[in-house]
């Protein structure tokens, strides 16, 4: 159970939250969507840890990330699994070291163990045999079934996907919404997805939630996103719907400027 | 073979420090391993000298200087010296510090005591040279010379007492020579007394050359003219004196003449060849009476009531 | 305006609490071992080629130079060894290894941190629950200030040996000769500061590549700005180095 409550944050004169407040349900799949730049990247940092609010609470498990010890801070972010947008995998490391990676830091399992491990998180995400390969020589998608792999490893109760489909082609894209699918029913964990590919969001979420601007506009289950009385949402929606085939590329274009 | 970071790092860290070890002994001109040992120097001066200046004795390098400290008590510079183990370093050698500073080329130099000293025992003090006096440096050599004094004292000893009686016989030939020696003392001082004047009349003018040089060393405003025709005076002066001298040494050559020829008593005791027959026979006899005494001692002791105690 | 003129202090206290942290988590320095050799490697071992190479040519050149500056008949030839071999080690061995590695090692450590922190791996690391502090920059500080020190030893000894093969090849003076000027010269004090030395730009050198790399924004042109300023914030940092050590210890 993750619980946000009331959470501003700006970067110097930059308001990027202003109050927000969500809960992430046991075993839920919830999508966060927003256009690039509403906060989306920020609250799921939040969630994790990495960014501490200017005001407001954060609880995971009924503790307050913002006021545990750094030390309890390490202990709780071991329950969450994090796929981060470029897959952020140790590119001097080999695929298998980077999924073995936190098992030979936080595991006591041994050498053999670790290998099987590593081999049944590669066969969840369709890769067997990936494990010899640098990450510069895979394509953006494998990487990130890597990336997914590497997020599962150490069992998590809770898994983040950071624009999981952007940059990829529809195809890639539907293999990673079924892997989502699959992990949350197999592995029976809590998503949370963030994303601004529709597609993904009615093919993946129970729930979603829609930051426009700063703020938390409006949250509801996805069978109601349809008919909904938010006008920023609508548009949303709409704009994504017109342009579902090319949504790749639009997503794509709009990542590198800063 | 792939060897293990560990394994890389341990072995660079070790290379670098023995090679930093061995650099800095090698800079500080120790031998890596071997033994040197400590001297100490007293100076009144330390001259510039640093640690690290070289220590030589005879112009080879036998050390170096380990540390220089001035003593706040006695006011004296007291050195610290590394000497290398190889050549010993005799009792009774002296240090210095020389060499000009700024050209650095300053030292210790040790001037080696005598040979047959035994050698100086780690840890002790140098003494310094220009401070030592005539008194000091006797001290240092005393241990090789009161052996020596030893054996001469003994030697003597023994020979005087054979002198004695030789001499105490009224016969002897002996008695006569020194007689004959007396007579041949006079007669040089006979002419000395005669060559007193001239002799005298040279270190006068001696003196007033010196005289001359001083007053004109002392007047530097001189012009050059001056100073040469002064130069001239004071060299014709020099000459006249060495003219005087050639006459009291043409006075001498007469009397070695005289001598020579056998007349005057000394003259006659140079040239009798008996005379040195006799010594010669004195001499044979002096040594058969040695060696009579040291067959027999008992016969010229006997006399001794000492011997009788024994 | 007042911004600007805060943003040093505010950058130096940035700095000095991210070190703290790496240091602070010594006490899992067990964790991050074998990240320490693979750092020490990095940094030091495969450093040692380009640190010889410019130490050959300072201490040849230095060698010639004085040689050329001492061409007098009233000084002795003794003393351009007296020159040469201090100089090496208490000044030219340990700056001119440090300006290397600043844009060696600096360069590396700012470029790799700074393409971890735009690539999400720190956060990555982070997520997983490591201390991404102490995991990236406390080994490669640690590194530095071990491994300087050996580079340096590698600095003079190969700087010295030129400056007297030098010496020797070119005519100026014989290898005795050097060496009794070197010798007679020689203070201890005079590699001890240069070790003091090389500690301290070791330190300095890993420590602003790792602040300027952690803090990395803004991606490729990010990484372009932290790697520059690392290389040049850790030269200017050696140069007040040098002389804080050389007024406090001289």
């Amino acid at each position: 159970m993750i619980e946000v409550r009331n959470i501003s944050k700006s970067f110097g004169d930059l308001q990027v939250l202003s109050d927000v407040s969500l809960d992430v349900n046991e075993g839920e799949k919830l999508a966060i969507i927003g256009r690039s730049g509403s906060g989306k990247s920020v609250l799921m940092k939040h969630i994790v840890g990495l960014l501490k609010p200017d005001s407001g609470h954060v609880y995971v498990d009924d503790q307050d990330l913002c006021c545990v010890p750094y030390e309890r801070l390490r202990e709780l972010r071991k329950r969450f699994g994090v796929l981060f947008q470029g897959g952020a995998l140790f590119d001097s490391l080999s695929s298998f070291e980077n999924i073995a990676f936190p098992l030979r830091y936080f595991s006591s399992l041994s050498e053999s163990e670790i290998e099987a491990r590593v081999q049944e998180c590669l066969d969840l995400v369709n890769l067997s045999d990936v494990g010899a390969k640098n990450p510069s020589e895979l394509s953006g998608g494998m990487r990130k079934r890597v990336a997914l792999a590497r997020a599962i490893s150490m069992e998590p109760a809770y898994i983040l996907y950071d624009e999981p489909t952007s940059g990829l082609d529809p195809e890639t894209s539907n293999t990673i919404n079924d892997l989502i699918n699959h992990l949350a029913s197999e592995l029976k964990v809590t998503s949370v997805i963030i994303t601004h590919d529709m597609h993904s969001v009615l093919e993946v979420a129970d729930r979603v939630a829609f930051l426009y601007r700063q703020d938390l506009e409006w949250v509801g289950p996805v069978a109601e996103i349809h008919d909904c009385a938010n006008p920023n949402l609508n548009s949303f929606v709409r704009a994504s719907e017109y342009k579902i085939g090319d949504s790749s590329t639009a997503t794509s274009l709009s990542e590198p400027s800063p | 073979m792939q060897y293990s970071n560990e394994l890389k790092v341990g072995a660079a860290i070790i290379l670098a420090a023995l090679a930093a070890f061995a650099g800095i002994r090698f800079f500080q001109n120790v031998p890596l391993f071997g033994s040197s040992y400590a001297l100490y120097a007293e100076f009144d001066d330390a001259n510039g000298l640093v640690s690290g200046n070289p220590v030589r004795m005879k112009g080879v390098k036998v050390g170096s200087v380990e540390r220089v400290r001035l003593d706040p008590k006695t006011q004296t510079v007291r050195v610290q010296l590394k000497l290398e183990r190889g050549p010993t370093i005799p009792e009774g050698s002296r240090a210095s510090v020389s060499g000009i500073s700024a050209l650095g080329g300053v030292h210790v130099s040790i001037a080696p005591g005598p040979r047959d000293n035994p050698p100086i025992s780690p840890g002790s003090t140098l003494p310094s040279l220009e401070s030592s006096s005539s008194l000091g440096r006797l001290t240092d050599q005393a241990p090789a010379l009161a052996s020596k004094a030893d054996s001469v004292l003994r030697n003597t000893s023994a020979t005087m007492a054979t002198l004695n009686r030789l001499i105490s016989r009224p016969d002897s030939d002996l008695r006569q020579t020194l007689t004959a020696l007396r007579g041949m003392t006079n007669d040089l001082e006979e002419v000395t007394e005669a060559e007193k004047a001239t002799i005298r009349r040279l270190l006068q003018n001696l003196e007033a050359v010196s005289g001359d040089l001083r007053a004109f060393t002392g007047e530097n405003g001189d012009s050059l003219d001056v100073a040469v025709r002064r130069l001239n005076q004071s060299l014709g002066r020099l000459n006249r004196g060495l003219s005087s001298f050639e006459k009291t040494s043409a006075t001498l050559d007469t009397i070695t003449t005289k001598l020579n020829n056998g007349t005057g008593t000394a003259g006659r005791l140079l040239n009798d060849p008996s005379l040195y027959m006799k010594l010669d026979s004195a001499a044979t006899r002096t040594n058969t009476l040695l060696e009579d005494f040291r067959q027999d001692p008992g016969r010229y002791l006997e006399d001794l009531t000492l011997v009788k105690v024994f | 305006m007042l911004d600007s003129l805060l943003a040093p202090f505010r950058a130096l206290g940035q700095y000095a609490i991210l070190i703290g942290r790496a240091f602070a988590s010594v006490n899992e320095i067990r964790m991050y071992w074998k990240n320490l050799f693979i750092q020490m490697v990095r940094i030091g071992i495969d450093s040692v080629p380009i640190v010889a190479l410019a130490a050959a040519f300072s201490g040849a050149v230095l060698t010639v130079q004085t040689a050329y500056q001492l061409e007098t008949p009233f000084i002795p030839k003794t003393i351009i060894g007296s020159i040469v071999a201090p100089s090496i080690m208490l000044e030219l061995g340990v700056v001119v290894a440090g300006f290397i590695l600043a844009g060696r090692v600096g360069a590396r450590i700012a470029a790799e941190l700074g393409t971890m922190r735009v690539s999400e791996q720190i956060d990555a690391l982070e997520v997983m629950g490591l201390n991404s502090v102490g995991f990236l920059i406390l080994p490669r500080v640690l590194a530095g200030i071990v491994m300087f020190p050996v580079l340096y030893v590698v600095s003079c000894v190969v700087g010295i040996g030129t400056g007297i093969f030098t010496g020797h090849i070119g005519g100026f003076l014989s290898v005795s000769e050097f060496l009794e000027g070197a010798r007679q010269f020689f203070q201890l004090l005079d590699p001890f500061i240069g070790f003091i030395k090389s500690v301290a730009f070791g330190f300095i050198v890993t420590s602003i590549a790792c602040y300027k790399g952690y803090y990395t924004g803004g991606g490729a042109v990010g990484v372009g700005d932290s790697t520059t300023q690392a290389a040049v914030l850790s030269c200017v940092f050696i140069l007040v180095a040098d002389l804080l050590v050389a007024m406090l210890l001289l």
